[in-house]
């Protein structure tokens, strides 16, 4: 299944999908944004002029100036600073929700699909049942009260929140191709279930998962400011960028600059990462 | 018809029923230690279990839960565990009444705005206005409501002070006599829908006017307008339904945040206060009601659904 | 058709098309769809358009009606309705003159009428547009119309929605909602492709009482030259865009003289003609895409005439010496002679059929199946399979044919071991094998392998050829990878594939490789058994006719033996030695294909042969239409299944009693309650020459 995958991505991601993504300018946006804030993940502690936790309250509240080309907040932190290092947690977070949920709704997605019957009934009543809980909801509650949050219970729980719906698409996904004839030409040369759904199957529905993968993403960083907004996140002092607009929430008329740049640091990634997640829908349905 | 409606509440008890189940676990249960969690770390043990037996909560799982299903359903919401002597029922109430403004607001005032914008995007022929419809329409679903609110506090109360930045009600008035609060709450929480909602009926607009059947009407010498409306419009408007049945969810996320920000005095900003304050009863509550509301509205979507498209076949009897 | 209605040239055409050219707008470019086409129609006739998939009829029908889409456009010519001409009008005159007096019937009821309003409503909308009548007015006209169309209980139809209706019922809702314009001119895009035969005929009859009610004049499109032939009164031929060849029906049916034309003729398998008889004749090659159009002649690569003149000079259409016939070819004096020397393979056909061994049942019994049911339970019982025996002797065919819904695919399906029966036996080279295909063993499920309907979806999209075909080979042979690649060209060379298909993958072919590689891969396991599920049925004329020589040459390549299901009946005389007919799960007549095909019929078959349209006006055909529908196989008629449509039902003895078997001869039975003697006094179906 290995090979299965890096074919496909060769396949499919090759001069292809530059020639492609030029034709959308949408799509080249978005994946300039994301790709931005990739950058800023992985360069970020090198580029950010201060410490992102530091305080000093002799430099609080100073609007953007040389100093700190995007002003401090009440507790003197840099807010350049802050917006940059926040990009981590809330891009890895949101990757590794992505991922997680993606793969969770698989198991559980193929093994209602493929089983059908009673197996695939009970499954898919007990998802239902759970998506009865709206996730925002679900998921505050969860990390408010239930669990202490740090990174991997944060991806934990949100990637389970989203788990019926990943497993919806993966089920339907699978249905798509199970009663196709080829797979019914594999059935009757005798191949294993396990050929059957991974060999045959599988290496078609990587297209909706992929689509499904990144709309995950998309909406993963939502969910994550979201939560941060509510001060159910990562805890203080860590950047997170929807604690940094709780937290300044009520400065906005003395130092707006100290909620205007999270949010458009949110914006611009969440929005990047739409465009990006809906070219490749488009991209995927069309090749 | 009435074997469909009876099928969907006995689900909807069911799915009721195991929720509150998982909530019960998820509040009751999974924290560990509720009584420390409230008294703190250096209680004394006597003060624990003096409390614990007050709460009732040295009695065991299955009758904690099983007497609490029971005061449900006899209409005994219980007391707020933080303030005292407060009773949950009509907070709750009185909460939930200013937050359906909002809700209704959303889905009454911009879901029809964002239905024709959808479907004029869908008929115009200028491909400007098309990917004009399509962007903004991704801009608004994608950004989160309490990071629009931001925005719109910034422009409409800081940059011009049109209107106010919080809701705060000055005591003794109702929302009503304050209605401009409401404004800005509205609408930030009101863009996701209007972003799923204007982009699906665009879309679904242009695919039904390249239909096979849109073009028999129009080779019959049907004039346009009238293929429009007749025949285009309903089969354009029934996968938007579909669509706003999904994003309800969201709908409930977005008042938690809105209302957390505006302080807008709405069951979303109670159960954020809860949350902090670890008031278990209350949470539960308010999530059991959150949840059968949801229930309820996805209902309504999918029988409303079921009687506009014909194809659906409801009735066992042909 | 109609022998009198030769050309009268003091009338005008009311359609006139003079050297058409219409492009589409492609990423590849610009894409000529048609080119420098010329047609006329009069008033009141029927022309009959014949071509196969990509030929640009149906580009044709939308030039006319100007509704081309987006990115199609009238590049060059004119078309001129009733002396006007429309090409250079606004959009609002031309859809005024046309809606007014061009109407249209599609090829797909079931998109064409909108799902979520009601029929009655939909048709009354001409009525009420075009007269300004009112809404009581037009509702009742309406409903007169669906009577005019035989439709039983118009009143009730007209109550209900699309997806309430046949197939069949809808088409007639279609038709009466065009008549209804009252236009001079009707056109008609392949309306009966999607309908069973036997409802395909009761439309094409519906269609004839219309043209002696109506005076509208006819463009009749189809891929089926049968059927054009029952309708027309002059047929053109079309390929890649262009007019080959026109003319009256006989002499285009008769003395074809285009060598397109021809091959088209002799692709179909005629009922009389069986595979011992002749070869199909197939066209070699395949339609060349748009985007790689030939030079010269458009048919030259492809044609057996073709001399080094055809590759650079484009033919004419010209109307020839008497009876308007007209042929685009640069030799068609010298082929029109051939061919009337050589009468009958003028026909097309290769004399020399193919060889076969006695069939009597000497032959050991390799497949046996025994009182077979499958039901299928979703709170409703559906009988899909209720009681079929039959047996196949080894290199042997066995044609199991029947319309939809008889459950022929589900008794493959259950044969083959994708479905558990609900009952019966499977028995296989004497082994118990009544057992879903994953408890079967790896020798019994090479030995049986099967060939699919859809070559769409026969495929894994994401798997190249030599994967698709080789993994057979491996897990047969148990042989490494690269040592497999060896057998796998083998087994190209076999269904003429060359090699460079090795590392294709299914979007970069077309329908009839992707059903030769799925042959490939079923042969590829050296069965002895082939079950093929109307493996033909998606495919062009032409292509069928090569992918049945292929099956053929196969089969006497290995001996193989074949569960051959289809609805058409013609391929299915053609291919099989002996014939099973069902109808709603059960097989009603037996026997070989000479006793199945002359009398005693069992009056289903009687029906069947009847409906299958004959493009040889010099063959007669009986005239039974059946009346209703099937039921459904939810609760099957009690007693003989056939007893709701039977034209020669006995009495109550026939819905009370399930008939008997009678025996004619030993290798022919017929279940019916009447007196065999009685069936052996019926008149054959079809009368030759």
């Amino acid at each position: 299944m290995k090979n299965t995958i890096k074919k496909y991505f060769k396949d499919k991601f090759s001069s292809k999908f530059l020639v492609k993504i030029k034709n959308s300018p949408s799509g080249i946006i978005g994946l300039i944004l994301v790709t931005f804030w990739i950058l800023m993940v992985i360069f970020g502690p090198m580029i950010a002029p201060y410490d992102a936790t530091r305080m000093n309250l002799a430099d609080a509240y100073q609007s953007p100036n040389t100093e700190h080309l995007l002003g401090t907040d009440r507790y003197g932190r840099d807010m350049l600073s802050r917006t940059i290092i926040g990009s981590r947690t809330i891009m890895t977070t949101a990757f590794g929700i992505a991922v997680i949920s993606t793969v969770l709704g698989i198991g559980i997605g193929f093994t209602a699909g493929y089983f059908g019957g009673l197996i695939d009934e009970v499954i898919m009543r007990f998802m239902d049942i759970l998506m009865s809980i709206p996730s925002l909801l679900l998921a505050m509650v969860m990390l408010g009260i239930v669990v202490t949050p740090g990174i991997f219970s944060v991806i934990l729980i949100i990637s389970i929140v989203y788990s019926p719906r990943t497993a919806r698409v993966a089920r339907s996904a699978l249905l798509e191709y199970k009663s196709e004839e080829f797979v019914d030409a594999a059935r009757i040369r005798g191949e294993s279930f396990f050929y059957i759904v991974f060999g045959e199957i599988f290496p078609n529905t990587i297209a909706p998962l992929i689509v499904e993968g990144t709309a995950r993403f998309a909406y993963s960083i939502m969910t994550v400011a979201s939560l941060g907004f509510l001060g159910v996140g990562l805890r203080p002092p860590t950047p997170d960028w929807g604690l940094m607009v709780a937290e300044n929430q009520d400065s906005i008329f003395l130092a707006p600059w100290t909620v205007i740049v999270p949010a458009l640091a949110i914006s611009s990634l969440v929005v990047g990462a739409s465009l990006f997640a809906d070219f490749m829908d488009k991209y995927l349905r069309k090749v | 018809m009435l074997e469909y409606i009876a099928k969907r509440i006995s689900f909807m008890a069911l799915s009721l029923l195991v929720t509150s189940l998982i909530i019960f676990l998820l509040l009751e249960v999974m924290p560990g230690d509720v009584v420390k969690i409230m008294l703190g770390q250096h209680a004394t043990e006597e003060a624990v279990s003096s409390l614990r037996a007050e709460l009732g909560l040295n009695r065991p799982l299955h009758i904690r839960y099983l007497s609490w299903i029971n005061n449900l359903l006899h209409g005994n919401l219980g007391e707020s565990m933080y303030m005292e002597g407060v009773k949950i029922a009509p907070l709750v109430i009185r909460r939930a009444r200013n937050s359906a403004l909002l809700a209704i607001a959303c889905l009454f005032i911009f879901v029809p705005i964002s239905l024709i914008f959808g479907a004029l995007g869908g008929l115009t022929d200028s491909k400007i206005a098309e990917v004009f419809i399509s962007i903004t329409g991704l801009f608004a679903l994608s950004i989160p409501s309490f990071v629009t609110g931001i925005f719109l506090i910034y422009i409409f109360s800081v940059a011009l002070p049109l209107l106010p930045a919080s809701s705060n009600i000055p005591p003794g008035t109702s929302i009503f006599q304050n209605l401009e609060s409401l404004i800005l709450p509205a609408v930030s929480v009101s863009l996701v829908m209007f972003g799923y909602v204007a982009r699906m009926t665009q879309s679904s607009m242009e695919d039904v006017l390249q239909s096979d059947y849109i073009r028999t009407a129009r080779l019959k010498g049907i004039p346009d307008k009238y293929v429009i409306y007749k025949h285009a419009l309903k089969n354009a408007l029934l996968p938007s339904i579909t669509v706003i049945g999904m994003n309800i969810g969201w709908l409930f996320g977005g008042l938690i945040v809105v209302e957390k920000l505006f302080g807008y005095p709405g069951i979303g900003y109670l159960l954020v206060m809860g949350l902090q304050s670890r008031d278990i009863p209350l949470v539960e509550v308010i999530m059991l009601f959150i949840v059968t509301i949801y229930l309820l509205a996805n209902f309504i979507t999918d029988l409303s659904y079921s009687i506009l498209d014909p194809r659906v076949e409801i009735t066992k009897a042909e | 058709m109609n022998p009198d209605k030769k050309l009268q040239p003091d009338k005008s055409p009311i359609l006139e098309i003079r050297n058409l050219t219409v492009n589409y707008s492609t990423l590849e470019g610009e894409l000529s769809a048609i080119r420098d086409l010329s047609l006329k129609i009069y008033p009141q006739e029927t022309l009959g358009l014949v071509g196969e998939s990509g030929c640009g009829k149906s580009t044709l029908a939308f030039s006319i009606l100007n509704y081309l889409g987006k990115d199609g456009y009238i590049c060059n010519g004119d078309i001129i309705f009733s002396g006007e001409e429309l090409t250079n009008k606004s959009k609002e005159k031309f859809r005024s003159i046309q809606s007014n007096h061009i109407s249209m019937v599609y090829q797909n009821p079931s998109s064409a009428l909108n799902p979520v309003l009601k029929v009655g409503e939909q048709i009354a909308e001409v009525p009420h547009f075009k007269k300004n009548a009112s809404k009581e007015k037009s509702l009742s006209e309406a409903i007169n119309m669906l009577e005019s169309m035989n439709v039983p209980d118009p009143e009730d139809v007209a109550d209900r929605y699309p997806h309430q209706l046949s197939g069949g019922m809808k088409q007639r809702v279609c038709i009466g909602m065009a008549l209804l314009s009252e236009p001079s001119l009707l056109i008609l895009d392949e309306p009966t492709t999607n309908l069973d035969v036997t409802t395909e005929q009761v439309i094409l009859d519906l269609i004839q009482k219309l043209k002696e009610q109506y005076e509208v004049a006819l463009l009749y499109i189809s891929h089926d030259l049968g059927v054009v032939m029952e309708v027309a009164d002059r047929v053109g031929i079309m390929y890649l865009g262009k007019l080959v060849e026109e003319g009256y029906e006989q002499d285009i049916s008769l003395s074809p003289v285009h060598p397109y034309t021809q091959g088209l003729i002799g692709c179909v398998p005629e009922i009389g003609i069986a595979k011992e008889d002749a070869r199909l004749s197939s066209i070699p090659g395949n339609v060349p895409s748009l985007t790689d159009i030939p030079n010269g002649c458009i048919f030259h690569p492809r044609c057996s005439f073709s001399k080094p003149e055809c590759s650079h000079q484009v033919p004419e259409l010209k109307i020839g010496e008497g009876n308007n016939h007209a042929v685009a070819c640069l030799r068609k004096e010298e082929i029109a002679e051939e061919s009337v020397s050589k009468k009958k393979l003028a026909r097309g056909q290769i004399r020399g059929g193919y060889e076969r061994e006695s069939t009597a049942k000497q032959n050991d019994i390799l497949l046996e199946v025994k009182k077979l049911k499958k039901y299928f339970k979703n709170g409703d019982t559906v009988k899909a399979v209720d009681g079929i025996d039959l047996d196949i002797s080894t290199s042997s065919t066995l044609g199991v044919v029947g319309e939809s819904g008889c459950g022929k695919t589900t008794l493959a399906r259950t044969i083959i071991g994708l479905l558990s029966p609900t009952a019966g036996e499977i028995y296989f080279d004497d082994e118990d094998i009544t057992l879903p295909w994953h408890r079967r063993g790896q020798e019994v499920l090479n030995s049986m392998q099967m060939v699919f309907q859809d070559p769409e979806g026969t495929l894994n999209p994401t798997k190249k050829v030599k994967d698709i075909i080789g993994r057979t080979i491996k897990i047969k042979e148990g042989i490494s990878k690269n040592k497999a690649e060896k057998r796998v060209l083998e087994m190209l060379e076999k269904v003429n594939l060359g090699s460079e298909f090795m590392n294709r993958a299914p979007s970069q072919m077309s329908g009839g490789q992707k059903q030769r590689v799925a042959i490939a891969r079923a042969f590829a396991a050296n069965p002895d058994l082939v079950i093929a599920d109307e493996p033909t049925s998606s495919l062009d004329v032409s292509v069928q006719a090569s992918v049945l020589n292929l099956l053929l040459g196969l089969q006497n390549d290995i001996q193989a033996s074949y569960l051959f299901i289809s609805h058409d009946l013609n391929v299915v005389h053609y291919l099989s030695d002996f014939i099973a007919v069902t109808y709603l799960g059960k097989v009603c007549e037996y026997g070989t294909k000479e006793e199945v095909f002359s009398p005693p019929y069992h009056p289903y078959t009687e029906a069947l042969i009847s409906a299958v349209p004959v493009p040889n006006p010099n063959v007669e055909r009986k005239h039974i239409r059946l009346k209703g529908t099937t039921p459904s196989a939810i609760n099957p008629p009690l007693g003989c299944r056939f007893n709701t449509r039977c034209p020669r039902k006995k009495g109550s003895i026939c819905e009370n009693k399930p008939p008997p078997t009678r025996k004619d001869s030993e290798s022919h039975e017929i279940n019916c309650h009447i007196d065999l003697n009685e069936l052996r006094e019926v008149d054959p179906v079809v009368k030759s020459e």
